[in-house]
């Protein structure tokens, strides 16, 4: 991974591309890749869809090795639903490929000179980059009718379907999963429309004759990688929960402690729980012949996946996840599983993020354009985003913009970009990321919980009244450290609970790179991105005004705990200060 | 308290382990701590309780300590494993991240202030503690809250709650 492929859209000619040394990039990977090179290449006040902004695809730092759970693929741009510097990352197989290919990264830059769309096809071999106007208005699943005979047996396509060609500032990057199906998607903040404005519709990734990426020290990487898939599988949430129901676990549970927004956030328990819950959902999966247990990519050890087929045993999506579940379920107040795999699977064709257009329709919904609970409303609304309906367009572009255009005040967003399933006044800590982060609302900034045992800026009590933005900060940087990696954000339960296997993900770095890191290195490391990105936003005009939750969270209680947000201004300030 | 007698009621596994998530109805064992109405009325073993059940509700409120939380006549009690994800991490039962719910958090009672009364306590059960304690529950008597089971007509119980006589399919 010494290579940075930089793809000059406004070449003479079309599109060339363009290997380049990592040269001062060196040692870094994933987002700390993805947001190093937006924070030094873009200027902070460019139009996200303009000429001046970047979009860099990147796989982690140990990503195509033989470590489990490393396939995860950063994409980052200056983002059109934010205005803010954007790491959106997913799973699939392309990260792997991409890696073992020799790439740290693929960069989209420059001026487009026409308005063609073009394929980027990258092997062993070389790059070409082609135009093809068949693709115009192509949905994922018609790309990948069309291409899946290149890439099925050792390769993946990433693309983007019509939200990302029509700009949308809700719009995703696909990226094929073992199958080949475009069901793995980086999917906030729009990234997907700055693809689409560089006119690359697909890049299909080809590593036949690619070999998995040498460690700098073998027998210390393997004893790590060993130690590291010991400690996944004995743990009960990587080894039995998340295998056995899928993310959608938490439905219930989130539910139980009211903490699940329901109808656009107007409480925090919905009547309908059980029946879209992952119990419910792994038991329908199972009943029908799908599956309930299935990784993204190979090498998972994990499997929080699945496949959902419908009454006939036909695929439909993969196992909807419960951001998913609960956007397009709870928050719209749609209680059939089978309407939610329908609008999953749509958002996956159009290629849209599925937590901001089930909040999208939510919003709508409470504006008075379809009835709460309505499934059949939310597919055709859908479908107008997809087909471009001048409606289609306003929902494409988000939450907020929706409630806007509908007048409400009721936009549960922050920086433009709309909270996932987890209501701030009910988890406040949570509420503390959703305000703080630089990429807007996003449960996944302050996923990784292992601060304990990074003890990022020394020890922090949680039991203390400043303890809770001292938490939100040290679970942002070591999220940043583990998005950098490469790795599953999941692994953060087994790395929280036991110490070996945190230390076995050090030790796997060690091995493969020849390094010495320890625990504090790592916080640097995740401080370091964290740096890349704030740095970014203060100069696109964020200020600590723009580190807050609408007001409304402040004042409208939320049942059945009657709870507000009352985090203070001065703590949120805290946080990064 | 429903004295009427138990309705003959055949269920496939799926059917009652949709039932045990909306929440079930167990008559006695109301005023005990949390801990002794896991063990002593359901019957689960120490070790399960102590080891498996990593996430607990008390009307919807996350509780940290099985021995200063008690279940009063009509509380609804909710068992879970350890969930994923930050929001997970934060429900777990004095876990390190437990601040960052506060507000809806469980503040516990003194112990010494339970005394046994006549009741019902729903139970609810979600992901592995469902998988693995449902046959528990079946075993024993219960009740269903009208309209959470097909088949039980409005009429055939007394105050919301029908007593079942249930057999496994």
């Amino acid at each position: 991974m010494n290579t940075i492929l930089r793809i000059d859209v406004g070449a003479d000619g079309g599109p060339k591309a363009v290997p380049t040394p990592v040269g001062e990039y060196a040692g870094l990977g994933g987002r700390g890749l993805t947001s190093a090179i937006i924070a030094t290449e873009v200027p902070a006040d460019a139009h996200a869809l303009g000429p001046e902004n970047k979009l860099v695809i990147a796989p982690g730092l140990l990503s195509g090795t033989a470590a489990s759970m490393s396939g995860r693929l950063s994409v980052g741009c200056k983002s059109p639903l934010t205005g803010g510097i954007k790491e959106a990352n997913s799973g699939g197989q392309a990260a792997q490929l991409l890696a073992r290919l020799g790439y740290a990264a693929i960069v989209l830059e420059g001026e487009r000179k026409d308005d063609d769309l073009y394929v980027v096809r990258i092997s062993k071999n070389g790059v070409t980059i082609t135009p093809d106007e068949s693709l115009r208005r192509a949905t994922n699943y018609q790309l990948m009718d069309k291409f899946l005979g290149e890439y099925e047996k050792k390769g993946a396509m990433i693309s983007i379907g019509p939200a990302g060609e029509m700009g949308y500032a809700n719009s995703t990057v696909s990226i094929t999963d073992v199958e080949g199906r475009p069901t793995r998607h980086a999917g906030r903040g729009g990234v997907g429309a700055v693809m689409g404005s560089k006119g690359i519709k697909a890049i299909i990734v080809d590593a036949e004759g690619a070999k998995v990426r040498a460690p700098a020290n073998p027998e210390a990487f393997k004893a790590a990688s060993k130690a590291w898939v010991d400690g996944l599988s004995k743990h009960p949430v990587t080894g039995e929960g998340l295998p056995a129901y899928g993310t959608n676990v938490l439905t219930n549970v989130i539910n139980e402690a009211g903490a699940l927004p329901t109808r656009n956030f107007a409480t925090g328990q919905f009547e309908g729980a059980s029946k879209i819950s992952g119990e419910t959902q792994a038991e329908l999966e199972v009943s029908r012949g799908g599956s309930a247990t299935h990784g993204c990519h190979r090498g998972c050890t994990i499997k929080c996946s699945g496949t959902f087929v419908d009454k006939d045993g036909n695929f439909v999506t993969k196992q909807p996840e419960y951001e998913t579940v609960w956007a397009h379920g709870a928050n719209c107040g749609i209680d059939d599983l089978d309407v939610i795999a329908e609008l999953d699977r749509l958002d996956d064709d159009y290629g849209l993020d599925t937590i901001e257009m089930g909040a999208t329709i939510a919003v709508a919904m409470e504006a008075g354009v379809a009835k709460f609970g309505d499934g059949k409303a939310a597919i055709e609304l859908l479908h107008e985003v997809g087909e471009g309906t001048p409606l289609g367009r306003i929902l494409g572009s988000g939450a907020a913009t929706t409630a806007r255009v509908f007048g409400l005040e009721h936009a549960p967003c922050v920086k433009g970009q709309a909270m996932p399933a987890y209501d701030p006044r009910a988890v406040k800590g949570i509420g503390v990321t959703y305000a703080t982060s630089p990429m807007g609302a996003d449960h996944t900034a302050g996923y990784a919980v292992a601060t304990n045992i990074l003890k990022v800026g020394g020890d922090v009590d949680p039991l203390k009244p400043e303890g809770q933005a001292a938490l939100s900060k040290n679970l942002q940087i070591a999220t940043a450290a583990v998005d950098a990696t490469g790795m599953c954000l999941f692994v953060a339960f087994a790395v929280l609970d036991q110490p070996e296997t945190f230390q076995a993900l050090v030790d796997l770095l060690n091995a493969y790179y020849g390094w010495n890191l320890d625990a504090d290195g790592v916080a640097a490391y995740g401080s370091k991105i964290l740096a890349f990105e704030r740095d970014f936003n203060a100069r696109a005009g964020f200020t600590k005004a723009d580190d807050r939750l609408p007001r409304y969270f402040r004042r409208e209680p939320l049942a059945p705990h009657n709870v507000t947000f009352d985090v203070s201004d001065a703590e949120l300030d805290s946080v990064f200060d | 308290m429903p004295e009427a007698p138990a309705i003959p009621l055949t269920l496939p596994r799926h059917a009652f382990k949709a039932l045990l998530q909306r929440g079930v109805g167990i008559s006695g064992g109301a005023g005990a701590t949390v801990r002794e109405f896991l063990e002593d009325v359901l019957g689960i073993d120490a070790t399960y309780v102590e080891e498996k059940l990593q996430t607990v509700f008390l009307d919807g409120q996350p509780v940290d300590d099985l021995d200063r939380a008690v279940v009063r006549p009509g509380a609804v009690l909710a068992l879970s494993g350890a969930m994923p994800g930050l929001a997970g991490a934060t429900m777990r039962r004095g876990g390190y991240y437990a601040r960052m719910r506060e507000g809806i958090t469980h503040e516990g009672h003194d112990p010494a202030d339970r005394v046994q009364e006549d009741g019902i306590v729903v139970v609810k059960l979600f992901n592995r503690p469902l998988a693995d304690l449902a046959e528990t529950l079946a075993a024993r008597p219960l009740l269903a809250r009208h309209g959470t089971v097909e088949g039980l007509e409005p009429e055939t119980g007394e105050g919301g709650w029908v007593r079942l006589a249930l057999t496994l399919a």
